[in-house]
């Protein structure tokens, strides 16, 4: 791309959102390989904020609102149309909150990359293998903030088919889903009441009869993994969606 | 909530037993639900019933006023309660001299303290719904606004009965409730006060109140004098609206289509078979009073809590919350459990109730939401509670430092090294 195509074609911004890119580092890997795979041209921005998520469950209202200009601001310098997040609460929260406090002045446009990844699959820009998968029964936790709160249930599921996986449903799924348990600041507040939760929801999939429990938001992901760990459960594996997927991918061809 | 009472909670063996055996209960709840679900309509049944409570609370005052005129013209006493003080005392000086009353389930009578005080006052107050009856004999708390007992083992039932009536009971559901449908017989016909609460109100004046037990029916027709406390929210404009509230109450509270009985009393019992005179008191009630409770709802019509008006108590989202789940009656208020619980103790309690019966446990899932018939945004009104409870200091240590780090380092996890083993309370997203 030219300097002046960037400067006159709006970007598109991966943002891993701040549990990924400072805690949860191969997960951003990950996207980092799919997007750049699935042929999509994106920048990172090093020095961007929290969305707010945490801040704004937590109440500190007048912080999350200063976050939401200060991102705002750093988003039009650099000429930002496009967010693609792998966060469900990064999701949300840009989506739907930022939309609450800047009004109209929130427009750039919010994709999660379950979207984007499965569009890139159906498009044939991200190529899939998906026979060596046959037999393999895969469960999907609906993460809240894109499930219940964004409406999105089909699209991982889609992938997880696509695979070549046996898609089996947990007894509560899709708008029953059971939360992960550490959503609103409760994973940090008090780690045991969620820790609770989660092998709740664990022994859930086991019961399902799955092999591998998927998600496609980071904090599910690492809660559920730690309750697996805390079961000593060997019925079934926690991964995150991008890690299913980058298992059964050769290149596609490109945009 | 602190920490460390939440972790007491988890790791607590008498409530982990409590859980699994109201497991059991929420479990058939859920399959029942789900096949009355699929048989109706209920998202146009959800609609109606939130345009009914929208309506009604828009026009509370009209209909508040249209509903007392109606209701005194037909002799029903109508005693108006600013606080729960107030109310108490009014329920007081109906009962007069009587030393034995009889009452029916109800969230208001629990929300004002009503039993506690009329016992203090040295009255016997017999609990007469079978799940409230054993939760009283048992010295339990209830657990849920319909299966209040759900989480009682039968053996402690047993033992509870021959210790403190001496009456031989097996251990079997069906000996269990032989024994109380006698026992609280004997209290019904004796008793000359019933107490009852209402599930809804209609500015026709009529007073509708759902059972599928019979006690109810019971406790508002024999005695003399029959006292129905309820707030101010329920009341809708007509007995149709009011139809349409019971069905929700009935598959959402308790997953039947509808439920066993549905009373309607809009006056006192009155007969004219005798010299063609009306005379008040033939088999029902001489008297019916009905005490409406405030209690600081109409201060919250309009902010950001009145949504908390629409809730009908059928409990369905409780069966949803993944905390409810865990820490079951331990997180809310003690009149109304749960998120729901929270929004309502601080609306009727305050901000301290609030964020010490637990405003932080709110995972903000917004499965409740998702269940209730009326669609109310618990997780919302959670987070404005939350607002409230920044400005006014009530805060959690973790949250203290995920808004210090975020303030300092533009992210909440501050200085990290990446890595999957980051201790969880220091996990400070979403």
């Amino acid at each position: 791309m030219g300097v002046f195509e960037r400067f006159l074609k709006p970007n598109t911004l991966y943002y891993p959102g701040c549990l990924t890119s400072t805690v949860l580092k191969e997960l951003e890997k990950n996207y980092d390989a799919l997007l750049k795979l699935s042929g999509i041209n994106y920048i990172k921005i090093q020095n961007i904020y929290c969305c707010g998520s945490p801040v704004r469950n937590a109440g500190y209202t007048n912080d999350f609102e200063k976050l939401a200009r200060k991102n705002l601001e750093i988003l039009k310098k650099y000429n930002v149309g496009r967010i693609i997040t792998s966060c469900p609460a990064c999701y949300h929260t840009l989506r739907s909150a930022y939309r609450e406090v800047l009004r109209n002045e929130w427009n750039i446009h919010v994709l999660h990359t379950v979207n984007v990844l499965w569009d890139a699959i159906e498009n044939g820009r991200l190529g899939v293998r998906e026979t060596k998968n046959d037999g393999i029964k895969v469960c999907y936790h609906d993460p809240c903030h894109l499930g219940r709160w964004e409406r999105i249930f089909t699209e991982p599921r889609k992938i997880i088919k696509t695979l070549g996986y046996e898609l089996v449903e947990m007894e509560r799924t899709m708008l029953d889903a059971l939360c992960c348990g550490g959503g609103g600041g409760v994973k940090a507040n008090y780690p045991e009441l969620a820790g609770e939760i989660a092998k709740e929801r664990v022994l859930e999939a086991v019961s399902c009869g799955a092999d591998i429990l998927v998600t496609s938001c980071p904090l599910c992901y690492a809660s559920l993994k730690h309750a697996s760990e805390l079961l000593e459960n060997k019925k079934v594996r926690v991964v995150e969606i991008s890690q299913l997927l980058l298992k059964s991918l050769h290149g596609g061809r490109k945009e | 909530m602190d920490k460390a009472t939440v972790k007491k909670l988890v790791e607590d063996k008498r409530l982990k037993d409590k859980r699994r055996v109201f497991d059991t209960s929420l479990k058939n709840y859920r399959i029942a639900l789900s096949r009355v679900l699929g048989e109706t309509d209920a998202d146009a049944l959800k609609n109606r019933a939130r345009r009914i409570k929208e309506f009604s609370i828009d026009n509370l005052n009209d209909l508040k006023k249209e509903m007392i005129r109606k209701m005194e013209e037909s002799g029903i006493t109508v005693h108006e309660a600013s606080s729960s003080k107030e109310a108490r005392e009014i329920v007081r000086e109906i009962i007069g001299s009587e030393s034995i009353v009889v009452k029916s389930k109800s969230n208001v009578m629990r929300e004002i303290r009503l039993v506690e005080y009329l016992r203090s006052e040295g009255i016997d107050v017999v609990e007469t719904d079978c799940g409230d009856f054993l939760v009283d004999l048992c010295e339990e708390k209830d657990i849920h606004p319909v299966l209040p007992a759900a989480h009682i083992r039968l053996n402690e039932i047993v033992k509870k009965i021959r210790q403190k009536t001496g009456a031989k009971v097996e251990e079997s559901a069906e000996s269990i409730l032989a024994f109380v449908r006698s026992y609280l017989r004997e209290r019904i016909t004796k008793a000359r006060v019933g107490i009852t609460g209402a599930n809804v109100l209609t500015a026709e004046g009529a007073i509708v109140i759902l059972e599928n037990e019979g006690n109810i029916s019971l406790v508002s027709r024999l005695p003399e004098k029959h006292v129905v406390v309820a707030t101010i929210d329920k009341i809708v404009p007509t007995l149709e609206d009011a139809m349409v509230i019971c069905r929700a109450q009935s598959i959402w509270g308790t997953g039947l289509h509808m439920p066993s009985y549905i009373n309607v009393i809009s006056s006192p019992s009155a007969t004219a078979d005798i010299g063609g005179v009306k005379l008040v008191g033939a088999q029902g009630p001489k008297e019916v009073h009905l005490v409406l409770v405030d209690n600081g709802r109409s201060k919250i019509i309009n902010s950001d809590f009145r949504e908390a008006l629409y809730c009908i108590n059928c409990g369905a989202c409780l069966a949803a919350c993944p905390v409810y789940g865990v820490l079951l009656n331990n997180y809310g208020g003690d009149a109304y459990h749960g998120g729901i619980g929270i929004v309502k103790t601080y609306c009727f309690e305050g901000l301290k109730e609030a964020f010490d019966r637990g405003v932080y446990l709110c995972t903000t899932c917004g499965a409740c939401r998702e269940m209730c018939p009326l669609g109310i945004n618990i997780p919302e009104m959670v987070r404005k509670i939350r607002e409230e409870c920044v400005r006014n200091k009530f805060e959690l240590a973790s949250n203290v430092e995920m808004i210090e780090n975020t303030r300092k380092y533009g992210n909440p996890f501050g200085k990290v090294e990446g890595s999957e083993a980051l201790e969880p309370d220091k996990m400070y997203c979403c």
